[in-house]
């Protein structure tokens, strides 16, 4: 039996920080609006294939949106989430220089055909995963929960089972320490980060 | 000696999160200090990994649902067909014996195997020196006499682990006690092991007591070809098979 979510469950679900609430919400948006994914590809020179790719991006983006207070409800989400996909696929566009014409009401492209680059967010996952591994898992669980989940000190402290949000704090402090040493220490590893993490998204 | 910068002031610069004179300010050093420039492009590039990691463990969380939605889905579809099949093969069992029977001028299996269902006399009440010395056997067909074939079938169960002379015979009134007790298909594999076994003493009622079965079943051509082989051979209940035979044909 599908549950019906409000989007005001969803951004709630989403804001918790339980891990089971937040799949609950995930699962049902796939069900709910990845066929308007699939629909808009298509219409998009996309395919099936195309639309899973852009639909993670989007429900993570989305994700990241509520936890940073970027979505304050003032378009419905199954709006928000439309927006989100035809700008996701602009950008994957766009990073293929594909020779397409593209018709979305207000907007008519046409772009000239190169190769596509794609390897680099696999490199970039790679490296990024092999340096966050040689982390402890607390120091991973900290720092996610706080530069990715977006979530206060005072909740990571209560999430992750810390004494007080200054025990919680002194260990993200640790970690980010540690963290710095590791790129400091792997030249190469730093400048192929830097290339692929900070210059790409300029 | 330069004062160190604090990480705390770095990460707020890096997030704006510093009034606007201090950002000013810190952008201004930047340019000027190579080494506090690298300390905070180093900083930035640990936030900017931690936040990717986490991109990277939502995104493997979210294809493995996906996936496991699709294939729900999927499961669900094939549910769907399967019920749609499921009842179109309800339909075709449960009505086609009335649509055999419409066809067939209104044969009444049931009725038919009313008829003709009898015990098989209780033999063993003959073997004296054997009933004597097994009460539970005497019980379990006490039981068989009164057609109170779950508790027969039960003893005769227990008895069938143990008593290797009397393994056939024993055999042989399980089969009836599931028939009686309407347990047709475990019935049916009773008696064609009984007769499948060439040395078997209890063959003849046993094709007959399968015959029962059958017709209770429906499955008159089988049934059939059965009762022709009773007939032929003059066997167990033989002139009750002819009788048969006429009904159904």
């Amino acid at each position: 039996m599908t549950i019906f979510y409000s989007d005001k469950r969803i951004t709630e679900a989403l804001k918790s920080g339980n891990e089971e609430d937040t799949n609950k919400v995930f699962r049902y948006l796939y069900k709910t609006y990845f066929g308007m994914a699939v629909q808009f590809m298509k219409k998009n020179t996309g395919d099936e294939s195309d639309a899973e790719d852009v639909f993670q991006e989007v429900m993570i983006g989305f994700y990241q949106s509520v936890r940073k207070g970027l979505y304050r409800g003032d378009s419905s989400v199954k709006t928000y989430l439309y927006s989100m996909i035809r700008n996701q696929w602009l950008i994957r566009l766009k990073d293929r220089k594909r020779n397409i014409a593209m018709d979305i009401q207000e907007n008519v492209m046409k772009m000239q055909q190169t190769h596509p680059v794609e390897n680099a967010a696999g490199e970039l996952n790679s490296k990024v995963r092999t340096l966050l591994e040689k982390l402890s898992e607390r120091c991973r669980e900290v720092l996610t929960l706080y530069y990715f989940d977006n979530f206060a000190m005072s909740e990571i402290a209560q999430m992750a089972g810390y004494d007080n949000e200054n025990s919680a704090k002194t260990q993200k402090y640790k970690c980010m320490q540690r963290l710095i040493a590791l790129i400091a220490e792997n030249p190469d590893l730093r400048s192929s980060l830097h290339e692929l993490l900070l210059e790409s998204n300029q | 000696m330069k004062d160190p910068i604090s990480p705390e002031l770095i990460e707020k610069y890096l997030t704006h999160s510093l009034p606007e004179t201090e950002q000013a300010e810190f952008a201004r050093k930047l340019k000027s200090d190579s080494a506090l420039a690298a300390q905070v492009s180093d900083y930035r590039l640990a936030m900017k990994s931690a936040e990717h990691y986490g991109k990277i463990k939502l995104k493997e969380r979210l294809g493995k649902m996906m996936t496991e939605t699709k294939a729900e889905q999927a499961k669900w579809h094939n549910n769907q067909w399967m019920r749609i099949a499921a009842v179109i093969l309800i339909f075709l069992a449960t009505g086609s014996p009335f649509l055999f029977n419409y066809f067939n001028q209104g044969i009444d299996y049931q009725q038919i195997y009313t008829e003709n269902f009898n015990l098989y006399p209780n033999v063993l009440n003959q073997r004296s020196d054997d009933v004597q010395k097994n009460v539970m056997l005497t019980e379990a067909m006490s039981y068989y006499s009164d057609k109170d074939f779950v508790n027969a079938f039960a003893l005769l169960d227990e008895l069938s682990k143990n008593q290797d002379s009397l393994a056939a015979t024993v055999a042989f009134y399980k089969g009836i006690c599931l028939l009686g007790a309407g347990k047709d298909e475990e019935a049916a594999e009773v008696f064609s092991n009984i007769l499948s076994n060439p040395d078997e003493s209890y063959k003849n009622p046993a094709r007959w007591y399968l015959t029962l079965t059958l017709i209770k079943s429906g499955k008159q051509a089988e049934a059939e070809a059965l009762l022709k082989e009773i007939s032929v051979e003059k066997t167990y209940n033989y002139l009750k098979a002819e009788k048969i035979l006429e009904e159904l044909e």
